[in-house]
């Protein structure tokens, strides 16, 4: 009921109820430069930023400039961008296989990330090379996992999702032999915190070199986003329709794979985002892909950076995201599951 | 179409200002030189404060020598400590906070909120990565440390930290004391013939059948003290499973590990009677507190593990050494701990040694 | 002078031993509602999906107007060509609406979404047949005679000349089973051409201009209904005996029962 009532509301001004969720999130951006272990007070973040902005001298300690600038603001941005990558490429993936139990990594592609950022680390990379190395790899498994996927008869998406399972688990048994054999007092660790993900050492240069993929990735699928809903009722079907299935489902691959490994890359495997915004975010807009990709950019963005808010202040280390994302998102997913009866049929 | 357009000038928009505030950010302007410079052991050029009173070391090694050299200047561990690490350290000691370590959960704010005057980074990897680390940190200097981890080449790292935490007395003493005890052990070692070596296996986790590849810093002990390493392994480096197979054909004479529960099961345990080291009881357990005495971290803690491992392997003919003094030495100097005559005692015979 | 649909020597296998159908001819005109009958497994399904490239012959060709549709590009196709599937899995709970919207996918391009333009026709198609009031409910909670209704407003939506229906009265009851055929019906009168299988005989002559049997590889009889729909063509695709009668104002296929 919960659903309808919404869903009747937003059918005459859907894009409205986009630009209202933006609102919270720019509250919680400008929030989010209040909080953490270091105190800084309001007064002190305006100053500091309005100094940057209109080039005025500032009176304030280079300890709150660091603080704001170099540790606040670019895990801020990371957070956002991270949480709407990972959750437009979530619903663009679940339109494409016409199955909400879908995630971003279905083909492979953290998998991939994973064995790459650890193959780095196992040979003592700089930070540098270990983002690339995961981003190469993940792109890297996708693309084996979809020629795979076409060099078999009858390339349904079925059999795209098996090779992506069987890909993902190759990788995985990849990763395990490298921890294994890693140093358990330095690269293990640091391998098994990386795949558990964390934005704490993330600065304004990683933001934008893996921005502007993600930026690019992501606007593709809000042209095309109209088309998913198309692909979303069957292969055949859009077929019919007119839609080059074969090219579409291609676009759709590439950008949620590039989306997908590009934030990956920086902030490590960051599991649950990818597979439940796009669930909350079709609970409150509905299934149209049109606003649904909107709507989960801006969710995931908000989730995000709120659960990197909590990790970075509640105690007087990291907690790594992936933990968080799942102790903090189950029960609340699970609440609105139970408030709204069926979501799909 | 008219939709479409408009998506795309709002990316553009925000490229440009993800562009600009990375410009921005990425634009420092330059740095006064106060002329109180010092190069780290990475080659980076780093202002140093006046006075250097609160340290925060990020990776164990670094802490380890941070500890000995001056830890009334931590402000904070790295890592949380067990309990049974924490039985030979001062309750003051204990009770500071953990903030993170490095590419790990390093909380960069917590740690600046302690307001340190400098960071250490152990072995931080290339420039790049150092300079990453100190950007986290602003004005306060992060310097890299190298070699803090590698018992052979352990002394730069000492004399640098020495001088960085303006404790040269400090650094030199525990230089003393690591070139007295190598010495000690390294004359006796060159004369032990290849074939009297003894085999030495290092067993890892409850099974015991986890340890280090042959060269690795984990195990440079053994090779210190003129034990040969059974492991053969393809690789060089890192950690590595190993089937009991392996380890009954390799047949140790002497095993070290560092898992209680596996000291305490090897007698037992039916696979491993017909090993030479359990046969002749020549299994031995590695102290662990405050750290411990041969690896993880290795490093400047596994110092007095050169004459444990030499009594260990060759009790024979190190019976000069006087380990008891030398524990009560280390302890009272460097884990800022004065050992009773029943705790030594206590920490060599539970450690399997039948003489010290 | 070219048909408006025309199928040559048409032949299909999956893998080049077996055939499912072959050297199967016709044509379609403007206005022709066109009846493939036969058995579970007769191979009316892969013909039908071999109209529109769905799936491709194996040798022979399909003609529109004139042209082999193997040269056109998918949304060529669908701009011509209708089709309603047999069965359709649905995942999300999309508004009526917006299913009918899909239709208007072969008229944009890849970076559109629809106009306000694309939603007037959406919704003409809506009222065109009376279910307008339900263009707000999700299309997962309708029955499915609506969907049906549903489906094929989309399908008027995407403004073709020839319509394919899968088996379209197969999933409905009695009463949507008639409706639909006579919605059919209207759609031929107002120019288009529907090409539909179906298991009914009798539905045939309730809608049909033209019905073929389709039986062992081939058509075994090609014709109006009244020509094609007989008993022995009856006895000869299913193994039924049937009564052929004049009831009222129409001709009726009746079975009777097996001995």
């Amino acid at each position: 009921m919960f659903k309808s009532k919404i869903r009747d509301k937003i059918a005459s001004h859907e894009m409205s109820i986009t630009v209202l969720m933006i609102i919270p999130l720019i509250l919680l951006f400008f929030f989010s430069f209040l909080i953490g272990r270091y105190p800084v007070s309001p007064n002190e973040v305006i100053m500091a930023i309005a100094s940057k902005l209109f080039l005025i001298n500032s009176t304030l300690s280079p300890a709150v400039n660091t603080i704001i600038f170099d540790i606040r603001l670019p895990r801020i941005l990371a957070a956002m961008m991270v949480g709407a990558s990972l959750s437009v490429a979530g619903a663009s993936f679940q339109g494409l296989f016409q199955n909400p139990l879908v995630s971003p990594d279905k083909l492979g592609v953290s998998a991939g990330a994973g064995f790459g950022a650890a193959l780095a680390i196992l040979f003592s990379a700089s930070v540098f090379m270990i983002q690339f190395s995961a981003f190469v790899w993940g792109l890297i498994a996708v693309g084996l996992t979809y020629f795979l996927g076409r060099a078999f008869k009858g390339t349904s998406m079925l059999t795209l999702v098996l090779c992506g399972i069987a890909i993902a688990s190759l990788f995985g048994a990849l990763l395990s032999l490298i921890k294994y054999v890693a140093d358990p007092y330095g690269q293990l660790q640091t391998i098994v915190f990386w795949l558990m993900g964390s934005l704490a050492s993330v600065n304004n240069l990683d933001i934008i070199i893996m921005g502007i993929p993600i930026t690019i990735g992501t606007i593709i699928l809000l042209m095309i986003r109209w088309r998913i809903n198309v692909l979303s009722m069957g292969e055949e079907e859009a077929q019919t329709l007119g839609v080059n299935t074969k090219r579409l489902q291609a676009i759709i691959i590439v950008c949620c794979t590039i989306v997908t490994a590009s934030a990956v890359s920086i902030c490590g495997i960051i599991g649950w985002i990818g597979l439940v915004i796009p669930h909350v975010a079709r609970m409150i807009v509905g299934p149209d892909h049109k606003i649904l990709l909107p709507a989960s950019i801006i969710l995931g963005a908000f989730f995000l950076l709120l659960i990197d808010n909590v990790a970075r202040t509640i105690t007087t280390t990291e907690i790594p995201l992936g933990i968080l994302t799942a102790i903090i998102g189950a029960p609340f997913f699970l609440y609105l599951l139970m408030k709204s009866k069926e979501v799909w049929s | 179409m008219k939709n479409q357009k408009s998506i795309i000038i709002i990316a553009i928009v925000i490229i440009a200002i993800i562009a600009l505030i990375g410009a921005y950010m990425a634009y420092q302007g330059p740095t006064s030189s106060s002329g109180n410079q010092i190069t780290d052991m990475i080659g980076r050029n780093v202002e140093m404060p006046a006075e250097v009173n609160k340290v925060y070391s990020l990776s164990s090694s670094t802490t380890v020598l941070l500890y000995m050299l001056a830890p009334d200047k931590m402000v904070g561990w790295d890592a949380q400590r067990s309990e049974e690490e924490n039985i030979y350290m001062p309750d003051k000691y204990q009770d500071l906070q953990v903030y993170g370590g490095g590419k790990r959960n390093a909380n960069y704010e917590s740690i600046i909120s302690s307001n340190p005057d400098i960071i250490l980074i152990g072995h931080g990897g290339t420039i790049e990565d150092v300079n990453k680390i100190q950007k986290k940190f602003g004005q306060i200097p992060a310097l890299d440390v190298e070699g803090d981890n590698n018992l052979t080449d352990i002394l730069p790292a000492i004399d640098f930290m020495g001088t960085v935490l303006k404790e040269p007395e400090k650094a030199q003493e525990l230089k003393d004391f690591y070139n007295k005890a190598l010495n000690q052990v390294n004359a006796k070692v060159a004369n032990i013939p290849e074939s009297e070596k003894k085999k030495v296996y290092y067993a890892k986790d409850p099974d015991g059948l986890k340890t280090f590849a042959p060269g690795s810093a984990h195990t440079q002990l053994i090779n210190i003290c003129g034990g040969n390493n059974v492991v053969e392994a393809p690789v060089t480096k890192g950690g590595m499973g190993v089937s009991m197979e392996l380890v009954l054909q390799w047949n140790p004479d002497v095993i070290i590990t560092s898992d209680k529960q596996f000291y305490n099961s090897v007698y037992s345990n039916p696979q491993w009677q017909t090993i030479n080291a359990v046969k002749n009881k020549e299994v031995y357990l590695v102290p662990q507190s405050p750290y411990s005495w041969f690896e993880g971290p290795p490093g400047a803690n596994t110092i007095i593990g050169i004459p444990w491992t030499a009594k260990v392997l060759y009790p024979d003919q190190f019976k000069d050494i006087d380990l008891k003094g030398l524990t009560k030495e280390f302890y009272s100097k460097f884990y800022h701990y004065n050992l009773t005559d029943e705790q030594v005692t206590g920490i060599l015979s539970s450690s399997g040694l039948k003489e010290f | 002078m070219s048909h408006l649909m025309e199928m040559v020597n048409g032949t299909f296998s999956y893998n080049s031993l077996d055939n499912i159908f072959e050297d199967i001819n016709f044509e379609v005109e403007k206005g022709d509602v066109f009846c493939i009958l036969g058995a579970n497994g007769a191979g009316k399904t892969t013909l039908i999906k071999c109209l529109n490239g769905l799936m491709k012959l194996s040798s022979g060709k399909v003609l529109l107007n004139g042209k082999n549709i193997y040269g056109l590009n998918h949304s060529q196709i669908a701009r011509n060509i209708g089709y309603i599937p047999q069965i359709h899995n649905s995942t999300f709970s999309f508004t009526v609406l917006d299913v009918v919207l899909m239709g208007r996918a072969p008229h944009l391009d890849i970076f559109s979404s629809p106009s306000k333009k694309d939603v007037k026709i959406a919704e003409n198609s809506l009222k065109a047949l009376n279910i307008y009031y339900m263009r707000d409910k999700p299309y997962t909670e309708i029955s499915g005679g609506e969907q049906q209704l549903v489906f094929i407003a989309r399908i008027l939506t995407q403004e073709p000349d020839i319509l394919l229906l899968d088996e379209p009265t197969s999933h409905l009851d009695f009463g949507n089973q008639i409706r639909t055929l006579n919605i059919i019906e209207k759609l031929a009168k107002n120019g288009l051409c529907v090409v539909m299988s179906s298991h009914f005989p009798d539905h045939a002559f309730i809608s049909s201009n033209k019905v073929a049997i389709m039986k062992g590889k081939n058509f075994i009889d090609i014709g109006t209904p009244e020509e094609v729909i007989t008993e022995e063509n009856m006895e000869k695709a299913y193994g039924i005996r049937v009564k052929i009668a004049d009831i009222d104002y129409r001709r009726a296929c009746i079975p009777l029962k097996i001995k």
